[in-house]
């Protein structure tokens, strides 16, 4: 009877413990959403599809999705184009304010790109960041650490800008700190809307997380499954 | 605590796994459990993504994922610190499960009546706790993640790391220590039936030649 008991409750807590998992990352269908930031964005305004990027540069995943992409950069163009996508990356320092380890990384890389943004190189300087990050710091933060890119400092957030041909105003800019109340209220928006970091919403196909070792295909699978969920 | 006891057992557990090794009925527990362990691993190595996209692309995507999780176990297109861990806690949950399943074929041929459930129910806790702390809890992308949500609200994902790291640790452990156990038992198991063995063919040898004589 005891040990019917004990059985019965292991079978319990196991079922209610899975079930709560699979419905809270279940995909939510929800409401198209307006854009953030035009400046963020890449495609047409008026897209028939509208593919969100919630991203941190001091997150491993988001490095490994976006260089994937990156990695075959025309063909992401290509495929942009071809299936009328506006693709649109909301960036701020979310694991700094609400990760696990405070990652310096997260704030220093979401001032520079936004310092970047106001003078009119987002583009350049994300992608460049991204490929910059993947390659310097192999094997990003895998594992249960945070991010071995915790230790950058300025110099290499503004080694990048002056490699996008960005000047004197991007360098105050970044050690004036000027964009942070933004970045702070564009994590407090994000804390809202997702599940953790990397988070992606194509259309109404939602997902967290990317494969460590993920490629291209499988980036591309990912946006394949944002086309069906329109 | 006897410490030079406890060092001789891990001997003993080790000479168990050896040995053990040489029965049929250890690999029939240990491959499927090998393969599903470490396929879902890999599956939950970028949190809860790999399951979207299957539930986003039906079977032949599902399939592709499936195979490529499959795959990777064996180190294919997977960087070696990436596979190490994932190889390492699926050997380990396969070897327990390959002994559970050597020592319930045993106890069931010697009419034991004594339970299996324990080591079972153990080997579940293992998976469980395991399976939890997968993916980068820095991140957030773990199964604990929604449920550390829903109890914890928005400080949730600041306490995931220390959680999972804690839950992983302690998984591992428990199948440390349950590998000592069920090795100890399987060593004892497998010299008692070697013994038994000789005995039965000394005393065939010894009664076949009284019949001769």
């Amino acid at each position: 009877m005891k040990k019917a008991i004990r059985i019965i409750g292991i079978i319990l807590v196991t079922v209610v413990l899975f079930a709560t998992i699979i419905i809270s990352m279940m995909p939510k269908a929800s409401e198209p959403e307006d854009i953030w930031d035009d400046a963020t964005t890449m495609g047409n305004t008026n897209a028939k599809n509208h593919y969100i990027i919630y991203s941190d540069l001091a997150c491993p995943y988001c490095i490994i999705f976006e260089n994937a992409l990156l990695s075959h950069e025309e063909e992401y163009q290509e495929y942009i184009n071809r299936n009328n996508i506006l693709i649109e990356v909301r960036i701020s320092d979310f694991l700094y304010e609400y990760g696990a380890h405070p990652s310096p990384a997260s704030r220093l890389g979401a001032i520079a790109t936004y310092c970047a943004k106001n003078e009119g190189k987002f583009w350049d300087y994300y992608n460049l960041a991204i490929k910059t990050i993947a390659n310097d710091y192999d094997h990003y933060g895998i594992g249960s650490t945070n991010p071995t890119a915790g230790s950058t400092t300025d110099e290499y957030w503004l080694k990048l800008g002056k490699q996008v041909g960005l000047g004197e105003d991007f360098e105050s800019c970044y050690k004036n700190k000027t964009p942070l109340s933004e970045i702070i209220a564009t994590a407090r928006k994000t804390l809202d809307l997702v599940d953790g970091m990397p988070f992606f919403k194509f259309n109404n196909y939602t997902f967290s997380g990317f494969s460590p070792n993920g490629t291209w295909e499988d980036a591309k699978m990912h946006l394949d499954a944002g086309l069906k969920k329109k | 605590m006897n410490w030079r006891k406890w060092l001789d057992e891990f001997v003993l557990a080790a000479k168990g796994i050896t040995l053990v090794t040489k029965e049929k009925r250890f690999w029939f527990g240990f491959v499927p459990a090998f393969i599903f362990f470490g396929v879902l691993m890999n599956l939950l190595a970028g949190g809860f993504s790999s399951f979207n996209l299957m539930w986003a692309t039906g079977f032949s995507g599902s399939m592709q994922i499936i195979g490529k999780a499959f795959i990777g176990l064996f180190g294919i297109n997977q960087p070696f610190f990436n596979w190490l861990p994932v190889f390492g806690i699926a050997l380990l949950q396969g070897i327990l499960i390959g002994l559970i399943v050597f020592l319930w074929a045993k106890k069931r041929e010697q009419k034991d009546s004594s339970s299996n459930s324990e080591n079972i129910e153990k080997a579940g806790i293992i998976t469980g706790l395991i399976a939890l702390g997968a993916g980068c809890p820095t991140c957030g992308t773990t199964l604990l993640t929604p449920l550390l949500g829903a109890i914890f609200s928005t400080g949730g994902l600041a306490i995931t790391g220390a959680i999972s790291t804690i839950v992983t640790c302690l998984a591992i452990i428990i199948a440390i220590l349950s590998l000592k156990r069920l090795g100890v038992e399987t060593y004892a198991i497998i010299i008692n039936d070697r013994f038994l063995k000789k005995r039965e063919s000394k005393r065939k040898v010894k009664s076949s030649n009284e019949k001769s004589d």
